[in-house]
């Protein structure tokens, strides 16, 4: 086997490069450290840890916030920061968020429950409504509500320093619990960074 | 879903995220803390009555509609109606 020993490959003509054909085995040799294919480079995943009685209006969570730390939950890359209910993004790029709330123990109510998703492009000032799942309940018809709901949105963080999101929900009643747990994962928010912006 | 714990009290004595723990892995009266400065944080004594009495209004509760259930049933068979019958009509 021969060894080729140059510093940069480039297309002879045009912009495509090809290694190997139909059929073959393209392999980074061992302990290679492999740049410029993108890929995930960033996950994490918080979690709200406390229950949360809403108020019958917007709610947003401002504390009772923390990383999965259980049943080897973890996060790779540098990770979201969180402030006052307020979430950083660690670098720019098209990230997907996610947030599942859960819900339950609506005394005596039929209610409708929203989860809200909110972001912010002027680096908290404002905010608006990115996404928003629905679920409701009725305790007298199913004894022991409990519902839970989805919802998601792509993000392009083109700067760290303006796009904000933050969390919470809202209750047509008040005594709507947002479920939180700090033993296993209930209302949950995920940040997955999927490439460059 | 039966109150259960310390954390189904509080949440019912007050809405929106007024308390908190200082270990949320031990969530036990004494590492209870409180958020929002305008609630009073309630005795240790106070959350066992109210979570004793969230307890027994929940089962009064489980009770009252079962008893509502079976008066209905029983009123629905005396008009004629079969048992398979008021299972498919009202579902009890």
């Amino acid at each position: 086997m021969s060894t080729l020993e140059v510093n940069t490959i480039t297309p002879q003509s045009g912009t495509t490069l090809t290694l190997g054909g139909s059929g073959n085995t393209v392999t980074l040799g061992s302990g290679v450290t492999a740049s410029g294919f993108g890929g995930i480079t960033e996950a994490d995943q918080w979690r709200l840890n406390t229950n949360f009685s809403a108020t019958g209006g917007d709610d947003y969570f401002t504390t009772n916030l923390e990383r999965i730390d259980t049943d080897s939950g973890g996060y790779f890359g540098t990770g979201m920061t969180e402030s006052g209910g307020v979430f950083t993004f660690p670098s720019t790029g098209y990230w997907l968020v996610m947030y599942n709330f859960s819900v339950a123990y609506v005394d005596n109510l039929q209610a409708y429950i929203n989860g809200n998703l909110d972001v912010s492009t002027d680096g908290g000032s404002t905010y608006s409504r990115g996404a928003r799942g629905f679920t409701s309940i009725d305790y007298n018809t199913e004894g022991a509500p409990n519902s839970s709901a989805f919802c998601t949105i792509l993000l392009d963080v083109t700067s760290t320093a303006n796009i904000k999101v933050k969390f919470g929900g809202n209750a047509q009643a008040t005594n709507a619990t947002f479920r939180g747990q700090t033993d296993y994962n209930t209302t949950t928010m995920t940040f997955i960074r999927l490439g460059d912006t | 879903m039966r109150p259960e714990t310390l954390e189904d009290y509080l949440v019912s004595l007050h809405t929106g995220q007024w308390f908190g723990w200082s270990d949320a892995k031990n969530k036990v009266y004494a590492n209870l803390i409180i958020h929002d400065s305008s609630k009073t944080k309630p005795t240790e004594q106070e959350c066992i009555d109210g979570l004793a009495q969230l307890q027994a209004d929940y089962d009064q509760a489980i009770t009252d509609k079962e008893a509502r259930k079976a008066s209905a049933k029983s009123k629905l068979e005396a008009l004629g109606l079969t048992t398979e019958e008021i299972k498919e009509a009202f579902g009890i």
